[in-house]
């Protein structure tokens, strides 16, 4: 027979190792690989697959490589999972896993360079005499806990700092692609006419991001004639400009007045982009190429590719219901009226249908909110939803016939609606937010976002916009619930810092309720017992400690004798019968054994008595 | 442990660990050229967070360092080649820290949740030590930078290092005691031959009582012992202009010491110390080594009068 013999060759710092601090390291850089893996899985690759490799393969080379250094494996797999977060996570065009994500990231490699050290130390031989307790698993995640939340609160601080620093304003980004006239280059394309025959084809490729300090509808471009089929606009010129020159701002634009500033810093994420989108009423643009303005407003850029980045800056005037119907009195301009107030072609039933709407309307303000209500009552949001037949009014399909359509056909029915009534409207076509990151606050804009809604003029205030498909309730189900991952995956920092706190705030407040639970323990119980501790207390003050034979009895008496109170003597054995007779004494010798210790207590120490 | 010196094992200072490195470079590369990124924000994120990682991982170990206090004592009696128990106590923030002793190195002990231990430390040099070099490592928490601080600990009692005794084989010669160092006794009660009686005085032992003439004399009466004939050897250790048999010379007159005492002989030691020549009587190996570990290069005592002697050294 041949003996099998087996060798170990397991590294150093892995010999004598404790367990849970392997598996710690493990978990700790198997998270980070994940974490890294999940960021920067490719557009085919689900995030939770690339989570799962990520992970499993960093788990099986920190346990399966035995006779390397379980430091360097760990540090090597961190190193790897940054290299791969950056470059295809953060750099690589478009990053949908959000700032979430990073930070969680963040905080798994601080708590893996933690348990890297400690494993160092560990290798050495302990100081410790024989029998010393080891490291324990609480102090180390203490440790972690602790410095991940310091860097993380560190980073929060020195990133607003540094981050004008970073960057720069515009950026050229690179040069426009026409390789992929599928993707969602297409929304972010000049057109002169919007076909409402065809259904969009909307997905989640991301297609620029915002930077703003708030929320709004990004405009890309506007369309005032419907032929009943499609949208066109009646003016299609352009104005160029030069980089430096001013944005032309329209006279019937009177939010370009307003003191309320938005700045937007936007960077395209599509190989091919012409429309600069931002806020409505731009006053400035700050772009690196040749711009030409419409006389809407609408920027159109020479092509843009992938990174490039311009800032937009809007104006608006400061808005409310109350205003709004004041302004009705106000004039509109001939220009104004006559581009956007003339009545488009519509059917009968349409413009018997916007008279019925409105007929109690007074103001122009509510009859375009009697127009949005009444949609929101009869109409139901479908991508799903027929599609005009040919030579049909689609406005009139869309209200009479299906009742069912999606943004474009819900804002086109309000702006022909509204004209029918001669209330000047436009159609706009752009993005509306939709996921911003709770990091960093940047808005992902996807193509999924792409959004129409409808701007109506009035005076003094200008161009107001307004998205009945915000009232209009989905087609099917109402709603889908919000599922608990979903929540969880929302609020990941905020769970991830509070748990980080709680588990800090774990050690003392353990040891603050047991200090107070041992104090619980020892304070007296009872008549005799807190009695007695006074009895105690008022001897300390003459240096006469209770002896522990002593009942309260001889305790009394020997403080009577020092005290020269007779009284003390009497007070020792109500104490004790108190305590221990059959039959306690009644409340009112409990009441003078109180009187006593509270005249004795109020005095000011005397001198014991000696004998002579 | 291993044997191979990694770059922060020098002794005292700070350094950057690999991991220290690789951060700092890449902090240095975001800096000078930040990457295009989708999300400058985030990617300011990283940036500060690696910042922050760095400023900890840097701060923490250069402040905890400074704040650590060490203490040491060693046994007072030591010889060349023997791996001595140093008690080491640390105090402060200890936590994830290591201590080793210098001079010469030994291996890093860590210090997790006790603050004294045993550091066993080679004695590789003779002589009389007052102090000892301890030094403190701490890389927590994020193993970024080594700070080390080398500590001069006085100790409690000095070592006394004594020479590794070489094998000598000695026979000493009959001394004459009276006549050497004053400071030999007269063995009046210890020998092995009477040599004649006398009354009793108080404090003599039981067992000298001298029963036949106490019988007649009707009083206690004491026997007088005749010591036996003495033997012994005077020493002198001269380790001037030895260069580096010095240090073997030493050896050699620790074994010459050990062979006439493990005879049975008398011994004096004529040595040279820091305070000056030395002459003295040694009964014991230890008093030995620590004459000799104070040993000196320098004049040595003179040897008294009419002992055998034996000269080593130059």
């Amino acid at each position: 027979m041949t003996a099998r013999t087996s060798r170990s060759v397991r590294h150093p710092d892995r010999v004598g190792l404790p367990v849970w601090l392997l598996a710690a390291l493990t978990a700790a850089t198997a998270a980070a690989a994940g974490l890294a893996g999940y960021i920067a899985a490719p557009g085919q690759v689900q995030p939770a697959t690339g989570f799962l490799v990520g992970s499993g393969i960093v788990t099986l080379a920190v346990l399966g490589l035995a006779s390397i250094s379980v430091r360097m494996v760990a540090c090597t797999m961190l190193f790897v999972s940054a290299a791969v977060l950056v470059r295809f996570g953060l750099l690589a065009g478009s990053l949908t896993s959000g700032g979430q994500m990073v930070l969680a990231w963040l905080v798994a490699a601080v708590v893996v360079l933690v348990l890297c050290d400690q494993v160092g130390t560990q290798s050495s031989p302990p100081l410790a005499r024989e029998g010393a307790p080891g490291a324990a698993p609480s102090v180390a995640a203490r440790s972690a806990l602790g410095v991940a939340v310091i860097v993380v609160v560190l980073a929060a601080v020195l990133a607003p700092l540094l981050l004008p620093f970073v960057g720069e304003p515009t950026e050229a980004g690179q040069g426009a692609s026409l390789e992929a006239l599928r993707d969602g280059s297409a929304s972010l394309r000049a057109t002169s006419s919007l076909d409402m025959t065809t259904r969009p084809d909307l997905t989640d490729e991301v297609v620029f991001t915002v930077d703003s300090d708030r929320a709004t509808f990004w405009r890309g471009e506007t369309f005032d004639i419907w032929d009943g089929r499609s949208w066109t606009r009646s003016d299609d010129g352009f104005q160029p400009l030069l980089p430096g020159d001013r944005l032309q701002v329209g006279p019937d634009d009177l939010g370009a007045r307003g003191d309320d500033v938005v700045e937007q810093r936007i960077r395209i994420e599509v190989s091919y982009a012409e429309v600069v989108h931002g806020a409505a009423s731009a006053t400035e643009v700050e772009i690196d190429r040749p711009v030409r303005q419409r006389p809407d407003g609408t920027l159109i850029s020479a092509p843009m590719g992938r990174g490039t980045t311009y800032t937009v800056i809007s104006r608006r005037e400061p808005l409310s219901e109350q205003r709004l119907r004041d302004t009705d009195d106000g004039p509109t301009p001939e220009s104004v009226a006559a581009q956007y107030a003339q009545e488009p072609l519509m059917t009968d039933r349409v413009r018997a249908l916007a008279a019925d709407i409105t007929a109690d309307a007074t103001t122009r303000y509510d009859q375009v909110r009697a127009i949005e209500a009444w949609m929101g009552e009869r109409v139901e949001y479908s991508l799903d939803a027929p599609l005009a037949p040919k030579g049909v009014d689609v406005v009139d399909h869309f209200l009479f016939e299906a009742e069912q359509g999606w943004c474009e056909q819900i804002a086109s029915s309000l702006v022909v609606l509204a004209r029918a009534n001669g209330i000047p409207a436009r159609l706009v076509t752009g993005f509306v937010p939709d996921e911003q990151d709770p990091v960093t606050g940047v808005f992902t804009v996807r193509q999924r976002d792409a959004h129409a809604w409808a701007e109506v003029w009035f005076p003094e205030v200008g161009w107001v916009p307004f998205d009945p498909t915000a009232n209009v309730s989905l087609a099917g189900d109402d709603a889908a619930p919000q599922t608990i991952a979903g929540w969880i995956l929302d609020h990941l920092v905020v769970l991830a810092l509070g748990a980080a706190v709680l588990a800090l705030l774990a050690g003392p407040v353990r040891a603050w309720l047991k200090r107070r639970r041992a104090a619980r323990a020892t304070r007296p119980v009872g008549w005799a017992a807190v009695t007695v501790a006074r009895l105690d207390a008022l001897g300390a003050r003459v240096d006469r400690t209770r002896r522990d034979h002593e009942t309260a009895t001889a305790y009394g008496a020997v403080l009577a004798a020092l005290l020269g109170d007779e009284r003390l003597t009497s007070v020792g054995q109500v104490i004790d019968d108190a305590a221990y007779a059959a039959e306690p004494p009644g409340l009112d010798r409990q009441a003078e054994v109180d009187a006593v210790l509270a005249d004795l207590e109020a005095v000011a120490v005397q001198e014991p008595v000696l004998s002579s | 442990m291993s044997n191979r010196r990694r770059p922060y094992d020098k002794v005292g200072g700070a350094r950057l660990t690999g991991i220290g490195t690789a951060v700092l470079i890449a902090l240095i590369y975001g800096l000078a050229s930040p990457p295009d990124a989708t999300d400058r924000q985030i990617l300011v994120i990283v940036w500060s967070a690696l910042l922050a990682a760095f400023v900890v991982g840097v701060v923490w170990p250069l402040l905890v360092v400074r704040r650590i206090e060490v203490e040491a004592s060693s046994p007072r009696d030591a010889f060349v080649g023997q791996q001595v128990p140093i008690d080491v106590g640390v105090s402060g923030i200890t936590r994830s820290c290591e201590v080793r002793v210098l001079d010469p190195t030994s291996a890093w002990h860590r210090v997790a949740s006790a603050s004294e231990g045993i550091i066993d430390h080679l004695a590789d040099r003779r002589g009389l030590f007052q102090h000892l070099r301890v030094e403190v490592r701490v890389t927590a928490p994020l193993g970024i930078l080594a700070a080390h601080q080398v500590h001069d600990v006085q100790l409690p009692f000095a070592v006394e290092v004594a020479p590794r005794a070489l094998a000598v084989d000695w026979l000493p010669a009959p001394a004459p005691l009276e006549g050497g160092a004053g400071d030999v006794s007269p063995a009046s009660l210890g020998g092995d031959l009477v040599r004649s009686v006398r009354p009793y005085a108080p404090g003599d032992p039981s067992h000298l009582v001298h029963w036949p003439s106490t019988a007649r004399m009707g009083s206690l009466v004491m026997r007088e012992l005749e010591p036996p004939t003495p033997i012994g050897q005077a020493v002198v250790v001269d380790l001037r202009d030895l260069g580096p048999e010095e240090e073997q010379a030493a050896s050699y007159a620790l074994g010459a010491a050990l062979a006439v005492l493990s005879a049975g002989g008398e011994l004096v030691l004529c040595t040279a110390e820091a305070t000056g020549p030395v002459t003295g009587r040694v009964r014991t190996p230890i008093d030995a080594g620590r004459r000799l570990a104070r040993a000196v290069a320098g004049q040595p005592g003179e040897p008294p009068t009419g002992w055998p002697i034996v000269e080593i050294g130059s």
